[in-house]
């Protein structure tokens, strides 16, 4: 005969979303934070919620910089707003996801004509000032204004073969300047 | 469904912009200048054409009480081609073009011998920005020092 025993579980307080905001902010005193350090540790919920916050502010901290100038923060706040009200979430992971779904649509709605502006004024440009055929086709080339130009001359390599030399550089206003000095006794016949 | 569109024009452009710099890629073509100073330590003055390189006006440049401009070559450097300019002392300069760097730069390489063989310089690799100079000096020639500039790109 097998006795069975009644199961006993132990309901521990859930971590509110504030307290969790300002441990994920560090605004916690160490106290406070070691202790919930360990209630989060069994709590997979907060768990969870931890993470999305997580994700929310690399999703921000990620398109902060390219947004800057081309957010327009009420539109943003305004959407997110509506979108909050229409939706009438619950939880702290349901408005979390309202929150991200209306910046990912923002997001998408913003940069998306932004980025295709820019593309197609960058391939009008490479066509319309395409060089003519006498012209150095260099330029054709182009080289990505992304790239910080870097001025001067490097040697990068030299073989010297039977002679002996030395490498080094001077400035030119500012430039590197190399030089390769081979060294030569006597006029070449 | 907008988005969708303009989505899709995006990459088209991205797609042709990319089209177009791979056939710009295959044919590039840069312009060179090859100066050829003679540096000496008897008489003075420099040559009115090498008064603005500064370089050429320190040491150990700047041991040459007198540089004259013996030759001014323009050149244009091809990817997969080699060009020649003879020195006055009978070696010739090869300049080859290897490669356009990320960083804008121009990777070249420069040897300087005579017809046939391989005792002066045999090699060496230049990394260059557009417009600024490296020098070769070291050769003897009638009475005083060669001193190459090379210029790729404007």
């Amino acid at each position: 005969m097998v006795s069975s025993r009644p199961k006993t579980t132990t309901m521990a307080t859930p971590i509110d979303d504030d307290t969790l905001q300002r441990y994920y902010d560090g605004d916690l005193t160490p106290l406070e934070e070691h202790g919930l350090a360990l209630r989060i540790e069994s709590d997979a919920d907060a768990q969870l919620r931890l993470s999305q916050l997580a994700k929310l502010s690399e999703l921000f901290q990620e398109t902060a910089t390219e947004l800057a100038e081309s957010v327009d923060s009420s539109a943003l706040f305004a959407g997110i707003e509506a979108r909050l009200a229409r939706a009438e979430p619950r939880g702290f992971g349901e408005r979390m996801r309202v929150i991200t779904s209306e910046w990912v649509e923002h997001r998408r709605t913003t940069l998306v004509p932004l980025v295709a502006a820019g593309a197609m004024a960058a391939a009008a440009l490479l066509v319309v000032f395409r060089p003519s055929p006498e012209a150095p086709r260099e330029q054709a080339q182009g080289d990505g204004a992304m790239v910080a130009a870097v001025h001067g001359t490097q040697i990068e390599n030299v073989d010297f073969g039977s002679s002996t030399g030395t490498v080094f550089e001077i400035e030119d206003r500012g430039v590197a300047v190399a030089v390769v000095w081979i060294t030569e006794d006597e006029e070449s016949p | 469904m907008t988005a969708r569109v303009l989505g899709y024009l995006t990459a088209l452009c991205f797609l042709s912009l990319l089209a177009v710099r791979g056939v710009a890629a295959q044919t590039l073509v840069v312009p060179g200048e090859i100066l050829i100073v003679l540096g000496s330590s008897e008489g003075e003055g420099i040559d009115p054409q090498l008064e603005k390189i500064e370089a050429l006006r320190k040491p150990p440049f700047d041991t040459f009480t007198k540089k004259s401009l013996l030759k001014r070559a323009e050149v244009k450097l091809e990817i997969g081609k080699e060009t020649e300019v003879e020195l006055p002392n009978g070696r010739k300069l090869r300049i080859s073009l290897l490669e356009k760097l990320k960083d804008g730069r121009f990777r070249v390489s420069v040897s300087i011998n005579r017809s046939g063989q391989r005792d002066y310089l045999p090699v060496m690799t230049v990394a260059a920005a557009p417009g600024d100079p490296f020098f070769v000096a070291g050769q003897k020639h009638g009475g005083g020092t060669l001193v190459i500039g090379v210029r790729v790109g404007k």
